[in-house]
């Protein structure tokens, strides 16, 4: 109870609090831009997290992200086109709502079931966070080798509909994640004489250029733009109380679902609202009303993207290993603040820890008046033009990719990773397991090779452990699982 | 520029092959068989298998070797997207000598201008803009933005 106490008195200062105001905003701003994505909020604030204590800069990224979460739906019912992936899924139903003249119980929905799917995944962080650390306090160097194993595994196959591709990207973030002097030998590699590649790859200029460039890069190519629907938003909370009783079991699953899903290393919030929304239509009663202007899915799935993001820090905070690419970022932030993620995490730091959980606490309520106010001047702030926003996006980039080590070599690593990673989405590459790559390489290669060592070359060590062996054998057969199909495929035949 | 599988996957296998002979060559720990180059062979293996396979897949698809998208063939987008890629490049080279604030200007000026911004609204918000950035990163987060040539200047 006194770690509690010790959290309340980290969180509630008054420049915490400023912080999270003030990140709210920004979240809610950068979510509702079309192209702008909640990854892309956190990259764009981590050089401010850089010069701030670790509780505001944990919940600066969290308040952001919860915040740019729900307003992804904002321009999904009035422009029809998705704020964030994340609200992609539903994107249809709700302009289908506003053109029924109901955008406000579209937008309303969305907002109320946000914070009830985000609250959902916080207590589901709460409770198995801890309990999980508990567990992992008794894993040695074999059973963090198959779990991040196991980790990459899933961000390849379950986060993308392109597995090829997803683990070539895969291997080329973690051969960023070679270069230089942090490997367990200690040796000088990859770094061919560039002094400032000799301590490794820059974290957070990469992070930028490879998820903030592109966006910017394909707005200067991309034509057109959508006019604001005209719609009415009137009350904004009627209705909920109803919906929230008739669609219980709904919002139920799909916060359960979005909890999963985030937990699961690799996939986030987009793919939390397709699922769901696929499972809401598939049990719905009313399941001829989907694509009408239904609300139903978008109460399902509303809820799913964002319990996801709390899911998504239950593997981030007890193993280091990211949920998603929101996580892959803060697990860097959680690092460079001195709060390595991992099972003494919750040992040494319980203030930080529980400072963290109640900063999901009250991001998840201050999103209810806050995302009023954004839906309220929702037309204003869609007419904000891309023309001149953009512009200033790639400024910010190029001053935060140089702040971190002042150093104008942050910009070239921005500048290049950032073409790499257009060239890649353009043929058809995902990003996001190459930070998870580059993320997790380090911790992958150093227990690699400690069991290794420990094993003495042999292989069978790394399975005798019964966590370790369970471990082990279920990424062997995931990675085995598409040869054997093929086979199986092929005897048929 | 989209290409061909079988491109990307030939300029892949090459960076991968590259990378395991570049990785034999590293040393062992002394006093251990394994070295700072077994990690990074393996990488360059698992690319290598991949790179293999979209070659293989490349060349079944029976696309051509490369598409150029609408966007490309339109001189005016393109010329937007590489000022985009050429101011980063003069902010790298000239920031040092001409300082944050006239370098930083001078971009937002010239991408709000090809944007098709008004001048008369480019140019203030420009400035504006810069100012702001400025403010927030050089007096808040104290981060030392080169003043080169804006020196002079009392913020």
């Amino acid at each position: 109870m006194q770690h509690v106490a010790a959290a309340a008195e980290l969180l509630f200062r008054p420049d915490v609090i400023w912080t999270i105001v003030a990140t709210s905003f920004f979240g809610l701003f950068v979510g509702a831009m079309p192209g702008l994505t909640a990854t892309m909020a956190t990259a764009l604030l981590v050089p401010f997290t850089f010069f701030m204590e670790p509780v505001p800069a944990i919940a600066a990224i969290v308040t952001a992200t919860a915040m740019a979460i729900f307003s992804g739906d904002i321009p999904g019912a009035l422009l029809r086109i998705p704020g964030t992936p994340a609200s992609a899924a539903y994107v249809d139903e709700a302009y289908a709502m506003t053109r029924k003249g109901q955008a406000d119980q579209a937008l309303g929905a969305g907002l109320v079931f946000s914070a009830i799917g985000g609250l959902f995944g916080t207590a589901v962080l709460i409770w198995a966070a801890p309990a999980l650390a508990e567990i992992a306090l008794k894993f040695s160097s074999f059973e963090y080798f198959w779990l991040s194993c196991l980790g990459l595994t899933c961000a390849v196959l379950i986060a993308t509909d392109r597995p090829l591709k997803g683990l070539i990207a895969l291997s080329f973030g973690l051969l960023i994640a070679c270069v230089g002097v942090n490997n367990p030998a200690g040796y000088q590699r990859f770094s061919f004489g560039i002094s400032d590649l000799l301590g490794g790859v820059s974290f957070i200029p990469v992070l930028i250029g490879m998820f903030a460039i592109p966006e910017v890069l394909r707005s200067a190519v991309d034509s057109g733009g959508a006019r604001v629907a005209d719609a009415r938003i009137d009350s904004v909370f009627r209705h909920m109380g109803h919906y929230a009783w008739k669609y219980k079991t709904g919002v139920l699953r799909g916060s359960a679902t979005g909890t999963l899903i985030g937990a699961l290393p690799g996939a986030g919030a987009d793919i939390a609202a397709w699922i769901s929304y696929a499972i809401s239509k598939k049990f719905s009663k009313e399941r001829e009303k989907f694509g009408t202007g239904h609300v139903e899915g978008i109460i399902e799935s509303g809820a799913a993207n964002n319990a996801s993001l709390a899911g998504a820090w239950v593997p981030a905070m007890v193993f280091g290993i990211p949920g998603d690419s929101i996580t892959a970022i803060a697990i860097g932030v959680l690092y460079l603040k001195g709060l390595n993620p991992g099972p003494t995490l919750f040992l040494n730091k319980p203030d930080a820890v529980y400072a963290i959980f109640m900063v999901f606490v009250l991001a998840n309520l201050m999103m209810v008046p806050m995302g009023w106010l954004a839906i309220k001047s929702a037309k204003q702030l869609l007419r904000v033009p891309k023309e001149i926003l953009m512009p200033v996006i790639l400024l910010n980039c190029i001053v935060g990719a140089y702040a971190i080590d002042n150093s104008v070599f942050g910009v070239i690593l921005m500048l290049f990773f950032g073409v790499v990673a257009f060239v890649m989405e353009e043929n058809g590459f995902p990003v996001g397991p190459a930070i998870l790559g580059l993320v997790l390489g380090p911790l992958v290669e150093e227990n690699f090779i400690k069991s290794l060592i420990k094993a003495d070359g042999y292989l069978l060590p790394f399975f005798e452990r019964p966590i370790a062996g369970g471990l082990g054998a279920v990424t062997l057969l995931i990675w085995l699982a598409p040869a054997a199909v093929w086979l199986w495929r092929r005897a048929r035949r | 520029m989209k290409f061909n599988d079988a491109i990307s996957g030939l300029f892949l296998a090459v960076v991968a092959v590259a990378v395991i002979a570049y990785s034999r060559n590293l040393p062992a720990m002394p006093g251990q068989f394994v070295g700072p180059g077994l990690f990074p062979t393996l990488i360059g293996a698992g690319m290598l298998i991949g790179a293999l396979l979209l070659i293989a897949r490349g060349l079944s698809a029976g696309r051509p070797w490369a598409e150029i998208e609408a966007w490309a063939r339109d001189p005016r987008r393109l010329a937007h997207l590489l000022l985009i890629v050429a101011l980063t490049l003069a902010y790298i080279l000239f920031s040092e000598f001409l300082g944050f604030v006239a370098i930083a200007a001078a971009m937002l000026a010239a991408l709000f201008a090809i944007g098709g911004v008004r001048a008369r609204v480019g140019l203030p918000v420009a400035l504006v803009a810069t100012l702001a950035v400025d403010y927030a990163f050089q007096r808040m987060l104290r981060v030392p933005l080169p003043r080169g040539l804006t020196d002079f200047l009392p913020f």
